[in-house]
């Protein structure tokens, strides 16, 4: 079989890894270099739990051939914090009860990034719209709405 | 015990397992990878109804990276009836099908490969033969006489004692509709519901080197997975180390146990481990529903706002198999009277087998549909009789001391309070009568209310 | 088994893979809708061009507006002098979507997908498109109505042509949420009146109303002359209606959008009057 390397930094590190052709770079991420803070939702590009950032933007990296990543700048859920340096973002989703089942979780919290990343006051609905391609099916909207707006104020008040 | 005591009570407790979730730590099936893994997918059934003539795998076994193929034959005991575990008979359901197809997507062949592009690609290169038959896919159709019989037994019902249908028999209807001044009927249907889980279902099983298995699933029913896994696999259930309990979105919908025994299978048949998991389709379009039903309501009431008489007709989509619907039907039926006292009760609830995919298990499946018809019908008889909606709910209120139809005396109601609380949230004043109202004032201790 | 792909750096590039390939090859743009069948697995090309790096991003103005193919439907949202294009890149997906999704892509989705050719139809859109050997440029409505196999075999879509917007726009989708959501109708109008007030140019275009995105000629025609007002917006409706020949899928019934097609060309054509 006809492999192609592929190289790019993820998550501020230089990462190489040879794969099929077609394949996704969730598919990279989760089951090539073992990044699991990626979620399979959809494949369809329905759900966006699939949310990564490349170069800042954020994509469903479900739906993004990973040759395209090469020489990209790639940032998952693991590179945002962890359970000892939880980012800002983590910390309001954990105090504020915004995963329930925690399987939309790292989309939710990549999406809010990148809308903080570009916009760090956004209003409620601008948040909402920002969330437009992530589903959550235990019904956690409201939570999650306010774990995002908790990290809008802190920063405000910072 | 006061609220004090309780410690607990009205304090924020952190979620056990939210800081893994936030930081993408926490293990699901899908982030489970052994070394030496195997993929498997499922050549499923692309028609409602037919008869299965062949099953010509040789292309997918040819093709490069394909281990191994498992048909029915491979299956030690290829029944999945998942309530045979409370004697719910006879079997129905194959785990793999190889005589008839009763539903679009049911499971016939499964690819076991070394990727799981390579075991979609040879899926798709098994031949099947299967000559069409016409699907009964209507509910009213399904239960005609000359509607045909999909199932073995000669129709399309589930048999509750003898009969096609739940009966539930209390007073004498016949004689107190009679006797009512209105008669007020409604007709509710519900489609389908799909629980859509954000995490599809997926099993991870490796074979251990002393011969059991370790299965990694997100079932939302560990225990009952192992068991039925067990009668399918034919082996003690010692051999199968179960490990669940992280679910990424169940809602009843993964209680089936629709992907460990095959999975097994195949960690069995090839001595390695194997993952199978389910795109968004086979989610969508193959896991089991919420049933549709149909509730035909006849009720007599009185003047004075008293249902003195209720009829109700229920039909549920039990889809092709049984899984959970011959008790979630009989759920169903002691719910259709709703909460409320009436003397006269007279309930036919058809668990009915149509060419679509299985219903199942749904968050208060059978109840919940019962709820939504019960409470629209109400609202019907309020605005036909001109009463209050309140008024309505709250002079039927079953009471503590009465009798249920389900023959069952009321303890411990508090559905009048929760409505007088509930008015007072939102403001609204009820009035002096209907605040006056107590669970407890059913006859015998001052209550107004017909016994 | 392994497939071979393509990421051509430059248009040429790209065009010479297709000369090479012809009908083997399958075309992505943004990869949004394609990607989605391969991880459904149930299509497996064996050759794959990806055009995101072949330099056809970017929009450029000349006396008119030119879109680049692969422009994401995310800079296509921010288009201020073509508020209902944006306004109709916006309503597609989420931002991670709108990322990645490209407005030529957008072209090739089937109905009810494919929004983005409401409002290009709205602006008289014309589009390029490139062989190896050939270029042409023509008009959005005979491109949709061109068979897809022709497209992506022979010739690939280069760009989009807008000319300098005149009259009054309003676009209007129906979905089953407020956001994320596939079609049920889309409606676009573009209205210019005269000094009386009357229409002396319309154009109304519908999604998700047939099998591909189309003009309501007919009530277009029927506008024109006249005020807008309840009674000439009810007949375009009603026209509209009639020359609407919808489908049924897992959204909406073919008898439901077709209501709901008379319901939005209505709403469009109000929010006009204003």
């Amino acid at each position: 079989m006809e492999s192609i390397t592929i190289t790019f930094k993820l998550n501020g590190k230089t990462t190489a890894v040879a794969v099929e052709p077609l394949t996704s770079l969730r598919s990279v991420l989760r089951e090539h270099l073992h990044f699991h803070a990626t979620k399979a939702g959809c494949g369809q590009g329905g759900c966006g739990s699939c949310t990564v950032l490349v170069n800042g933007e954020s994509v469903l990296s479900c739906l993004m051939l990973a040759a395209l990543a090469d020489g990209q700048e790639v940032t998952t859920l693991e590179g945002i914090g962890t359970p000892q340096h939880m980012h800002p973002l983590q910390a309001a989703f954990f105090d504020k009860f915004a995963a329930q089942c925690g399987y939309c979780s790292p989309g939710m919290i990549m999406a809010a990034k990148a809308l903080l990343d570009k916009n760090p006051h956004p209003t409620r609905a601008e948040i909402a719209e920002a969330l437009a391609g992530n589903l959550c099916r235990c019904t956690g909207y409201v939570a999650i709405l306010d774990a995002i707006e908790a990290v809008v104020t802190q920063m405000q008040e910072a | 015990m006061g609220v004090k005591q309780l410690g607990i009570v009205g304090q924020s407790v952190k979620r056990r397992d939210g800081m893994g979730h936030v930081t993408g730590q926490t293990q699901y099936v899908d982030d489970v990878f052994y070394p030496n893994m195997l993929w498997l997918k499922m050549v499923r059934s692309p028609i409602s109804r037919g008869i299965i003539h062949g099953i010509d795998t040789s292309k997918a076994e040819a093709f490069p990276g394909v281990v191994a193929v498992i048909t029915a034959k491979d299956v030690p005991n290829n029944w999945y009836t998942i309530l045979c575990l409370i004697g719910v008979e006879p079997n129905d359901e194959p785990v793999l099908a190889h005589e008839e197809v009763m539903y679009m997507g049911e499971p016939i062949c499964a690819i076991v490969a070394e990727t799981e592009a390579i075991a979609a690609e040879a899926a798709a290169l098994v031949k099947l033969d299967i000559e069409e038959l016409p699907p009964v896919l209507e509910l009213e159709f399904a239960i005609r006489p000359d509607a045909p019989a999909i199932k073995k037994w000669g129709n399309n019902t589930f048999m509750y004692d003898g009969y096609n249908h739940r009966k539930l028999r209390f007073g004498d209807f016949e004689t107190a509709i009679q006797k009512a001044d209105y008669v007020i009927e409604g007709t509710y249907s519900l489609s389908p519901i799909e629980h859509a889980p954000i995490e599809t279902h997926c099993c991870v099983v490796k074979p251990e080197p002393d011969g059991r298995l370790t299965v990694h699933t997100n079932t939302q029913a560990l225990y009952f997975t192992m068991d039925n896994t067990a009668i399918i696999l034919q082996v003690p259930s010692q051999r199968l180390h179960m490990v669940g309990g992280t679910v990424g979105g169940g809602f009843g919908g993964k209680v089936d146990v629709i992907t460990e025994p095959i999975t097994c299978i195949a960690a069995m048949k090839t001595g390695r481990p194997v993952k199978w998991r389910w795109t968004r389709e086979e989610e969508m379009r193959k896991s089991s529903t919420r049933a549709a039903v149909k509730m035909q309501y006849t009720d007599g009431v009185m003047n004075d706002g008293r249902i003195i008489a209720r009829k109700v007709r229920s039909l549920e989509d039990a889809g092709a198999y049984h899984r959970h619907s011959p008790y979630g039907v009989q759920k169903h039926m002691a719910n259709l009277p709703g909460p409320y006292t009436i003397p006269n009760v007279w309930v036919d609830a058809y668990c009915v087998y149509t060419n679509r995919q299985p219903s199942s298990a749904m968050r208060g499946f059978g109840v919940t549909e019962a709820t939504f018809a019960v409470e629209c019908q109400m609202e019907r008889i309020a605005r036909t009789i001109g009463i209050d909606s309140w008024e309505i709910r709250l002079i039927n209120a079953y009471r503590n001391g009465q009798m249920r139809p389900v023959q069952k005396v009321v303890e411990d109601a508090t559905l009048i309070e929760t409505i007088q609380a509930a008015a007072e949230l939102i403001g609204y004043d009820l009035p002096s009568h209907l605040k006056a109202m107590s669970s407890d004032d059913y006859a015998g201790n001052g209550g107004r209310h017909h016994g | 088994m392994s497939a071979e792909l393509f990421i051509p750096r430059s248009l040429d590039e790209a065009l010479g893979v297709l000369q090479t390939y012809g009908s083997g090859l399958l075309v992505m743009g943004g990869g949004t809708m394609m990607m989605a069948h391969l991880n459904e697995g149930v299509f497996f090309p064996k050759k794959v061009m990806s055009l995101a790096r072949a330099g056809l991003s970017g929009i450029y103005r000349n006396g008119h507006t030119q879109i680049g193919a692969t422009t994401s439907l995310s800079k296509v949202s921010q288009l201020g002098d073509f508020p209902i294009l944006a306004d109709a890149a916006y309503q597609i997906g989420g931002p991670a979507l709108r990322n990645m999704g490209t407005i030529g892509g957008n072209l090739y989705m089937p109905q009810p997908a494919g929004d983005m050719a409401v409002p290009l139809l709205t602006y008289d859109a014309h589009v390029e498109l490139a062989s190896a050997s050939n270029s042409r440029t023509i008009p959005l409505e005979a491109f949709l109505a061109e068979p897809r196999s022709r497209h992506g075999t022979q010739e690939l879509l280069v760009a989009i042509h807008l000319p300098n917007p005149t009259g009054r726009t309003a676009y209007l989708k129906l979905g089953r949420r407020e956001a994320n959501t596939p079609s049920v109708v889309t409606v676009g109008a573009r209205v210019v009146l005269d000094g009386q007030g009357q229409v002396s140019d319309v154009r109304i275009a519908l999604g998700a109303a047939g099998s591909i995105a189309f003009r309501a000629k007919s009530a277009e025609a029927a506008l024109v002359g006249q005020a807008l007002n309840t009674n000439s917006i009810a007949d375009a409706a009603q026209l509209a209606m009639e020359e609407s020949d919808p489908f049924t899928d897992a959204l909406a019934t073919a008898w439901y959008r077709r209501r709901m097609v008379g319901v939005f060309v209505k709403r469009t054509l109000e929010q006009l009057v204003k």
